[in-house]
């Protein structure tokens, strides 16, 4: 299953590497934590949502008709 | 006539920032009323307040950049300050009619640099202001959206153990009354700072300060009061669009949206950088409906809300404009 906020964080990311040229010098580092940030974001959802593709639903327990479990 | 003259500005000035503050006056109660955590009239008393009280906070760097950071000091004349104010006036009034959450900030940018550009071609557009301004129109919905995110994914993480959630509910309601209030003083701080760097801005031009000089205290607290007043008059048009219909918000969610908001905008004023508080919070908004997953986010309503934010700049440089051949005329 994919997440598509991986895609969104990734572009988010590409916006700041893209802005630390064109910002000025004493707030580059704001455009470098954005993409550090919004990067690490897409690889923790990424993360996230393979290990829920993984991962085996849990079984629905039903009680018997005999009332035992 | 020099000084009506400066008096009118000065009052236009005041205006557009008590138009600030009702146009955004969702900005700050938005998240508190649709959370049920007060209702509309308490909650605009309790922003307005803080919007004032944050004179006591904030120093003026922002005023500065407004004052001479967007175009050439010089080319500030009353006229070309008296258009760029009406300019970003008249697309507030648009807006807000429309129910669209733009930013008064980048309206005012617009304005003065269309009134500027119209007295004096584009050499007088100072390049390292604007683009400092333009990176943060990237940047600060940007950062709200992150720390809306990850300040949501540290609170759920934190409590996610407890079971009493009516409990935890009651705990974050009176969380967001913090946050609310944070949030209120990064606005104020940050927005009336702008229309102190225009009045200033408009008394150097006039000769009645020197260049370079201090913001006066009058015009500090005249400032504040304007855009309390403006924020206790309310803005109910966009409370809706910007409470409810962007994302669902909880308690806990408003809580980290607003703290986010409230982060951004306190890095921002301190470093002298005019920013949009309602760019702000609307991605510290949409970060924490994100958290969940991106069908948590109206994208169809997020969409309308950026296109007004594209259109802000050219339509504030448009009515300026146009209020400029107007003055230039008649004077």
């Amino acid at each position: 299953m994919s997440d598509r906020r991986v895609v969104f964080f990734l572009i988010a990311s590409a916006s700041g590497v893209l802005l630390y040229p064109v910002a000025d010098s004493e707030h580059r580092w704001v455009a470098v934590a954005v993409a550090v940030s919004y990067f690490v974001l897409a690889l923790l959802v990424f993360l996230d949502a393979r290990t829920r593709a993984h991962t085996p639903p849990r079984p629905i327990r039903t009680g018997r008709v005999d009332g035992r479990e | 006539m020099d000084l009506f003259a400066v008096v009118v500005v000065v009052g236009v000035a005041l205006a557009f920032d008590f138009v600030n503050g009702f146009h955004d006056a969702a900005n700050s109660i938005a998240t508190v009323v649709s959370t049920r955590v007060l209702s509309p009239r308490a909650a605009v008393a309790w922003a307005a307040f803080f919007n004032f009280a944050a004179f006591l906070v904030f120093g003026t760097h922002v005023a500065a950049t407004i004052a001479s950071g967007i175009v050439l000091p010089d080319i500030l004349s009353i006229g070309v300050v008296f258009a760029g104010l009406i300019g970003a006036i008249g697309w507030n009034l648009i807006t807000f009619y429309l129910g669209l959450p733009t930013s008064s900030s980048h309206a005012l940018v617009g304005g003065i640099a269309g009134a500027a550009v119209a007295k004096g071609g584009f050499d007088v557009l100072l390049s390292d202001g604007l683009r400092k301004i333009g990176v943060f129109i990237v940047l600060s919905p940007l950062v709200g959206l992150a720390l809306g995110m990850i300040f949501m994914l540290v609170l759920m993480w934190s409590v996610h153990r407890y079971s009493n959630v009516d409990r935890l509910n009651r705990v974050f309601r009176r969380g967001q009354l913090v946050s609310a209030a944070a949030f209120s003083l990064g606005h104020g701080g940050n927005d009336a700072q702008k229309t102190m760097g225009i009045i200033l801005a408009v008394l150097i031009a006039s000769d009645h300060l020197a260049a370079g000089s201090e913001v006066p205290l009058w015009v500090v607290l005249s400032a504040h009061v304007a855009i309390g007043l403006g924020t206790l008059s309310g803005g109910w048009r966009i409370v809706k669009t910007m409470g409810s219909k962007i994302t669902k918000l909880q308690p806990v969610g408003g809580v980290a949206a607003e703290s986010a908001a409230a982060v951004t905008l306190f890095f921002t004023s301190s470093a002298g950088i005019p920013v949009s508080t309602t760019h702000t919070i609307t991605g510290a908004i949409v970060g924490v409906g994100a958290s969940r997953r991106l069908s948590a986010v109206r994208w169809g309503v997020a969409g309308r809300v950026v296109w007004a934010w594209i259109l802000t700049i050219p339509g504030a440089w448009a009515i300026a404009t146009l209020t400029y051949g107007v003055v230039a005329v008649l004077s």
